[in-house]
């Protein structure tokens, strides 16, 4: 009984350090490298209208 | 300063006899071996068992409170307009606990109530032990913890000082107070015993350690009158923060405009009640602490019972408040408190006003028996009901004053989610955790001052040592 | 102001609810759009500079919550003459909305749009305009729009496009073979020019104009008495008595008609007479929350009631009108009915008569009918293009199941969606050679679509629109966005195909048909077009039409039909508030606006009225099984106080299947419309029972009466006239009074004028960058509006009295929020503002708590995932955008005040009463907001404030706000209520 209660310390403490391995990549990558690069769709262009006439600036 | 022995109070009636300290015979050198060497041996089985449950709450709520900060207040059930919830009452309820220990280590030393020895050094590390749990909530409740030290007046080059006119501010510097000077004073209480221990021990790093945070104590008389003043010093300061660090925690609420905060009952109220709950956890601690660890004789029975003539006391007085706070409901024709009252009792929560007094008022009532104060099984219910019915009076206060205000279009109800449990549960395993690695590690029973108590240790009158 | 109180009622509570999870990828981190596409700026090049410029601007801004990537922020090397970056330019341009049209200025930073308000030049609207117009600057951003044409679902050119419909067209031309066009309605003289073209070249085509959410009612009554198709729209500067008949008008697609209307209900001391409006209708809608005198009827009944009014009136009949007699309806009390009667007969030309778009055909006759009699002069009359109904529409399946069409192209419509039968509709579908699809975001039509082309935002396009006796311009505020084209640049490149002479683009064609059919005057044409494109309209002579010959002999046969019943349950379906007919379902900023009356949001739950569900026991969420002729739905009901018994309301525009914000939310209503029925809006028969579980509502109020609270006095105004002024509360305190050296800014909420349609939660939104959360959350209680409007009902629950108060920061001078921060975030600033400061607010929530109005805002969850283009691109730079932690509400719109102010600094001279105007106030079309300066004592917000109907809510509570409320006085004809 003993045996099994220091096992089950050890093993909290280990899914502790564990525990980023198992999150999921996703998550990891989250929260350590924000911004991963994929392939992105076409980004927007802003661009003046060419032919419109303003109120005012 | 007279030893008293069962002898002595054989002259008096029952009912002004003083409470033995200790039953059957003590001597310095029983003491030491029943307590300090505790922590030669090896931790029983049912330890291992007890740790493997409570670590495992811990580290369950650390892994709720790591996903509460990196994903946000948003896990947990907080909202418009319950911006508090779980969070504070965690923090109120944990602070409110650590008061008996103070009350017990500080106050009953300045009264000279020698029976508080036994119990003292176990109380203030519970003391410890639940401010340390308490002080998770303020750091983990706001929505940017990694800039939470903005709380503290430090001397920056934007010279920005944090609003020393709003009450959480006030909580910081009372509750790090209370804290230190809690730390203080049980470390200094600590000290004989374990230079006691260091002499004691055989294990070579045992005697490092202990060396080391003995500060090297010797015991000498020059010692034991720094010691004394220094003593009597912090339990000084320790019971002015008896009173005061939960009427600091109260306004809190009582200084808001909030319908059922706003209430000048609240500071002696508050810290009635965390006396109330803090003997109640003390007294289920000490159950276990004196059975488990065979310290029967030192912990007695007498013991127990005047805690719960404590607890009789500060129910009654919890229920004068509630009286209290129903009349000022209706004397006030305030429409905005009217409504809050009404709500504790009948409302969607009133299920929780109703459990909070029953578990407040009603039950403890039952310690006007003394078979009830002195059976475990009548005082482990009502501490347990004590300690539920504390938690649920922070819920009534917080959830019910809070889901329904002043504007009804704002009015809406609350829902706890597994992460608040989580977190709530990870907290008294954190609590109960610590208390059993410190039955372990350090002597449970302030056995210097036991020893102070013993026939024979005091010089009588004539200089003979009786 | 009442010396009586009100009775009032047991709520109608909300009670815990397991939620439902709804299927749509509603994470809690979805703002208005899909979850960010990590789409990063790919790099510096000559093309992508000013998109740079732009990122950068909106990253620049974002840059202090977001730790994860630095930004660059370069400047440039040559700046385009139009552009100086921190200021904004401005263009006049329409917002096109099938039948309606809003003349809009729009408002543009760094190139882009960020902020869409009415045109301020415009004579009628004078800068208001509709919460959708403002909201729609978000589906410019939406980055789910197509980005290029698509073709059998790959990536095309517009090239390979146009060559592939081409052929088509050209095969079905030699072939002789139909080609259907399906569209919206459109008010575009131009448009409507070029599809005459296109009809020239093309004579098998077909075209159907298809409102599906409208209703055929008003079309139908006006063509049999009117014989032709025309639109009334009201006009109530002059109006006294105005009877609704199921008629929302004042819901917000009308701002002229709100101005007008509340114009009259601002009693100013002496107090001078109101207008007064009386309500029948069978659910509860805005303008019956608004009326003087409402009776709940169900809309069957309302013809009926029509044409007993005109019978009992005594005027006139229209020559050859017959009335049969008719009964006055059971529930209108003999005194109301007298009363309407001689309200009606006094007002004379001054009354008007409004029926409800989604009434049958008979209650539209009956309001002509009794216009006619009146001779009101409250309308004016507009031509209407003839609108295709559903028996066209079936007529057009048959003809596409038949193989009828080599072709048919959908642009602007949805039928997939909206025909009642899309499995039908598919199917002959499918029985046409070319499909082509055009529009803006993809829907459940497109997917069926070989030929998939992107449209143009109206942002982006040109065009003009007919607006009575105005024609107003269309112009693109910003360059294509994506490799789109404008739907008439499709009509264009047909005809260039067809061999007809086309302009190369619609710009071209536009300016050609102004120079020859528009230009009028002296002024030599450019100079007419700029001036036009300046301001946003022309005027045109287009002279007032009469309201055509009443034909009297449809009145009989329509009163005949006026005397049908319906079974126990009749269904009322009615265009989304929010989403319209679903094309805006997209939108999270209108899926989460909360309807002005139910204050739901993110769905469509079925109104019931409360006697309804206590006899079914039902509670708002409860699950119901509806069964219309064969087919079945099943969604969660929403008790409605003021909902006639026996009358269901359900919301069309939900219930879509395509669109990461859309998919799932609500319930598609449009497979109930009985397409053989003559008013497919209405439905008879309907059969209710109780369903299985229960489905969490998100509502943004989850309580409706005041509990005996005094939070907004209502009167009437024959009782107002007899109160006297309360002096201020002496109220005690402990603080000192502050001292404003400069200004003092305050405001002023006039309750008799708002009507509660929400226009300013949505102008708060745009302008001050706040985030939607999503439906878990609403229904958590975590939205972010920084001003809401609360909704009271009082009285009975079969006929409540409406009250709608706007809550939002009140800046008190004695804040409670402020001595309670512990880090000193929120404090008081010299000129009267309760200021918050986001970078320092480490997010304790005790100013929440502590504020008894409950505005203050707390960011529960990373909700402002517009991190990347494009939706990060919609926010107004000028305004922080909060992370995760921070606590956040109403500042006045500070960033206007101190633009107000550098601009009078820089012309030296002082800050001007009316130089500042916050989003809300601008966008309110009543002008219920007035802000200003209270230490001016000639500002209008001073002189407003110390007016006798001026009070302060929660004034017991000491905290001294700075906002003044005016009392709302309604005019009701009946003593008592009802």
């Amino acid at each position: 009984m003993e045996l099994k209660g220091r096992r089950t310390i050890l093993g909290n403490l280990a899914a502790l350090l564990a525990a980023p391995f198992f999150m999921g990549r996703a998550t990891l990558i989250r929260a350590l490298a924000p911004a991963a690069k994929k392939n992105s769709p076409l980004p927007p262009r802003i661009s003046l209208p060419a032919h419109s006439v303003k109120r005012r600036g | 300063m007279k030893a008293e022995t069962s002898t002595m109070n054989a002259e008096f009636p029952d009912i002004l006899r003083e409470i033995p300290l200790l039953e059957g015979s003590v001597t310095s050198g029983s003491l030491d071996d029943q307590v300090l060497g505790v922590t030669d041996r090896k931790p029983p089985r049912r330890w291992f068992v007890a740790m493997a449950f409570t670590s495992t709450l811990m580290l369950l709520g650390f892994g709720f409170i790591g996903y509460t900060i990196y994903t946000g207040i948003g896990v947990w059930g907080n909202n418009s307009p319950v911006f508090w919830a779980f969070d504070i009452i965690n923090f109120v309820f944990w602070v409110g606990i650590g008061h008996a220990g103070t009350l017990i280590s500080a106050i009953l030393f300045i009264f000279r109530m020698r029976w508080r020895n036994a119990i003292a050094r176990f109380a203030e590390a519970m003391t410890i032990f639940a401010v340390m749990c308490a002080g998770i909530f303020p750091l983990i409740h706001v929505g940017r913890p990694w800039l939470a030290f903005w709380l503290f007046p430090y001397p920056n080059q934007r010279a920005v000082w944090p609003n020393f006119r709003s009450p959480l501010l006030w909580d910081v510097f009372a509750v790090s107070t209370y804290f230190a000077v809690s730390a203080m004073f049980w470390y200094l209480g600590l000290l004989p015993d374990i230079a006691s221990m260091r002499d004691r021990t055989a294990n070579k790093w045992r005697k490092l350690i202990y060396t080391v945070i003995s500060l090297g104590w010797h015991g000498s008389a020059r010692h034991w009158q720094h010691f004394e003043k220094a003593y009597l010093l912090l339990a000084g300061l320790a019971t002015g923060l008896v009173l005061s660090v939960h009427s600091v925690v109260s306004f809190d609420f009582a200084t808001s405009v909030v319908p059922g905060w706003h209430m000048t009952i609240f500071p002696p109220y508050f810290v009635a009640g965390a006396i109330f709950a803090g003997f109640a956890m003390v007294v289920l601690v000490l159950v276990v602490v004196r059975e488990s660890m065979q310290l029967k004789n030192l912990i007695t029975l007498r013991h127990l019972e005047v805690m719960n003539k404590v607890i009789l006391g500060m129910s009654c007085l919890m229920g004068y408040s509630y009286a209290m706070e129903g009349f000022t409901a209706w004397y006030s024709q305030n429409v905005y408190l009217h409504h809050t009252f009404l709500n504790i009792i009948g409302g969607h929560y009133g299920w929780a006003g109703w459990l909070t007094i029953s578990c407040n008022i009603f039950i403890p009532q039952l310690l006007w028996f003394k078979k009830c104060r002195t059976s475990y099984f009548w005082m482990i219910l009502v501490a347990v009901a004590v300690t539920v019915g504390m938690w649920f009076e922070r819920f009534v206060i917080i959830v019910i004053s809070l889901h329904q205000d002043y504007l009804p279009s704002a009015w809406r109800l609350y829902h706890p989610t597994l992460v608040d449990f989580g977190i709530l549960l990870g907290s008294f395993g954190l609590f109960f955790t610590l208390v059993l690695l410190f039955a372990r590690v350090l002597p449970v029973i302030a056995t210097s001052e036991v020893k102070g108590s013993l026939p024979g240790s005091q010089p009588r009158p004539g200089g003979e040592h009786a | 102001m009442r010396e009586e109180q009100p009775h009032y009622w047991r709520s109608l509570e909300e009670r815990g609810a397991s939620p439902e999870a709804l299927q749509a990828a509603h994470d809690e981190l979805k703002p208005g759009t899909l979850a960010p596409a990590d789409s990063p700026v790919t790099g510096i090049s000559r093309r992508n500079f000013l998109g740079l410029v732009g990122a950068t601007a909106a990253v620049a801004a974002t840059a202090a919550c977001d730790k994860s990537g630095k930004a660059f922020v370069v400047p440039y090397t040559k700046r385009p003459k139009e552009v100086v970056p921190g200021v904004a330019n401005f263009y006049a341009s329409t917002f096109p909305e099938g039948t309606r049209s809003y003349s809009v200025l729009v408002k543009t930073r760094e190139g882009r749009p960020i902020h869409i308000t009415g045109n301020d030049e415009h004579p009628g609207l004078k800068g208001k305009t509709s919460p959708r117009a403002l909201a729609d600057i978000l589906r410019l951003y939406d980055p789910e729009r197509l980005r290029g044409p698509k073709l059998q679902g790959h990536s095309a050119t517009w090239a390979d496009a146009e060559k592939v419909l081409n052929t088509a067209i050209a095969n079905a031309k030699q072939a002789g073979k139909a080609i259907l066009l399906l569209t919206g309605a459109s008010t575009s003289p131009t448009r409507k020019a070029l599809l005459a073209e296109l009809k020239a070249a093309l004579p098998t085509l077909e075209h159907l104009a298809w409102e599906p959410a409208l209703g055929e009612g008003a079309q139908e009554a006006a063509t049999a008495v009117f014989g032709t198709s025309l639109q009334l729209k009201p006009r109530l500067e002059n109006a006294k008595v105005i009877l609704s008949l199921g008629a929302d008008f004042l819901n917000g697609e009308d701002p002229e008609a709100i101005a007008a209307f509340t114009s009259q209900r601002r009693p100013a001391e002496p107090v001078k007479t109101m207008n007064r409006l009386w309500v029948f209708e069978g659910p509860l809608s805005l303008t019956g929350s608004n009326a003087d005198q409402r009776f709940p009827v169900p809309p069957s009944r309302l013809a009926a009631l029509g044409f007993a009014l005109a019978k009992d009136l005594g005027l006139p009949l229209p020559a050859g009108a017959q009335l049969a007699s008719l009964p006055a309806p059971a529930d209108i009390p003999a005194e109301a009915w007298r009363k309407l009667l001689e309200d009606l007969r006094s007002a004379g030309s001054g009354a008007v008569v409004l029926c409800g778009a989604a009434m049958p055909a008979e209650a539209h006759v009956a309001a002509h009918l009794l216009n006619t009699m009146l001779e009101s002069k409250c309308l004016e009359v507009r031509p209407a293009e003839p609108l295709a109904g559903l028996r066209d529409l079936e007529a057009a399946r048959k003809d596409m199941a038949s193989g009828k069409y080599a072709a048919a192209i959908f642009w602007g419509v949805n039928p997939v969606h909206a025909f009642p039968d899309a499995e039908a509709w598919n199917a002959a579908l499918a029985k046409v050679t070319t499909r082509v699809w055009v529009g803006l975001l993809e829907d459940e039509s497109a997917a069926g679509c070989a030929l998939v082309l992107p449209e143009h935002h109206w942002l982006e396009a040109w065009g003009d629109h007919e607006d009575g006796a105005l024609l107003t311009l269309q112009q693109p505020t910003v360059g294509a966005l994506y490799d789109t084209r404008q739907g008439e640049e499709v009509v264009l490149a047909i005809l260039r195909g067809l061999g007809a002479a086309a302009a190369e683009d619609y710009r071209a064609y536009l300016h050609d048909r102004w120079a020859k059919d528009v230009h009028r005057g002296p002024v030599p044409f450019e100079r007419f077009w700029q001036a036009a494109l300046h301001d946003g309209f022309v005027k045109t002579d287009a002279k007032t039409l009469a309201l055509p010959a009443f034909r009297g002999d449809a009145v009989k046969a329509m009163a005949e039909q006026a005397r049908k019943t319906s079974g126990a349950f009749e269904l009322m379906l009615r265009p989304g508030t929010q989403v319209f007919d679903g094309r805006y379902g997209n939108n999270g900023w209108l899926q989460e606006l909360p309807d002005p009356i139910t204050k739901a949001t993110w769905g469509n739950p079925l109104a019931i009225s409360v006697a309804d569900a206590k006899f079914l026991g039902l509670q708002d969420g409860d699950r119901v099984e509806l069964a219309v002729a064969g087919r079945q739905l099943s969604l969660p009901v929403l008790l409605q106080p003021g909902q006639a018994k026996g009358v269901l309301a359900l919301a069309l525009g939900y219930g879509r299947t395509v669109g990461g914000v859309a998919k799932g939310i609500g319930v598609n209503a449009f497979p109930l419309i009985d397409m053989q029925s003559p008013c497919p809006n209405l439905i008879h028969d309907v059969k209710l029972t109780k369903g299985k579980g229960r489905t969490q509502i998100p509502f943004t109020q989850n309580h409706h009466r005041m509990d005996g609270r005094d939070l907004v006095h209502s009167s009437s105004l024959v009782e107002f006239a007899k109160v006297k002024k309360k002096p201020a509360a002496d109220l005690a305190t402990l603080y000192p009074d502050l001292q404003f050296p400069e200004h003092k800014w305050g405001m002023v909420i006039d309750l008799s004028a708002c009507i509660g349609c929400s226009t300013c939660v949505l102008a708060c939104q745009s302008e001050n960058n706040v985030t939607t959360v999503g439906p878990e959350q609403v229904a958590k209680g975590r939205e972010m509006h920084w001003i809401r409007i609360d909704r009271y009902y009082e009285g009975s629950e079969e006929n409540p009295r409406v009250v709608h108060q706007p809550m939002l920061c009140q800046q008190c001078d004695h804040a409670p929020c402020e001595n309670v921060c512990p880090v000193n975030a929120t404090n008081h600033s010299p000129d009267g503002l309760n200021q918050m400061a986001y970078n320092r607010c480490v997010g304790t929530r005790y100013c929440a708590n502590n504020c008894p109005y409950k505005v203050r805002r707390f960011n529960f969850l990373e909700f402002t995932a517009y991190k990347t283009e494009p939706e990060s691109l919609v926010y107004n730079p000028e305004v922080t955008v909060r992370p995760r932690g921070v606590m956040e509400k109403c500042t006045f719109c500070v960033q206007r005040i101190q633009d107000a102010r550098i601009r009078a600094k820089a012309e030296n001279r002082p800050v001007l009463d009316g130089d500042i105007v916050p989003a809300c106030a601008a966008a309110c079309p009543s002008q219920a907001i007035v802000f200003g300066d209270l230490k001016d004592p000639k500002s209008l917000v001073t002189q407003l404030s110390r007016t006798r109907r001026g009070y302060k809510v929660l004034e017991e509570v000491g905290a001294r706000p700075a906002i003044t409320y005016l009392a709302d006085l309604k005019n009701p004809a009946l003593e008592v209520g009802e």
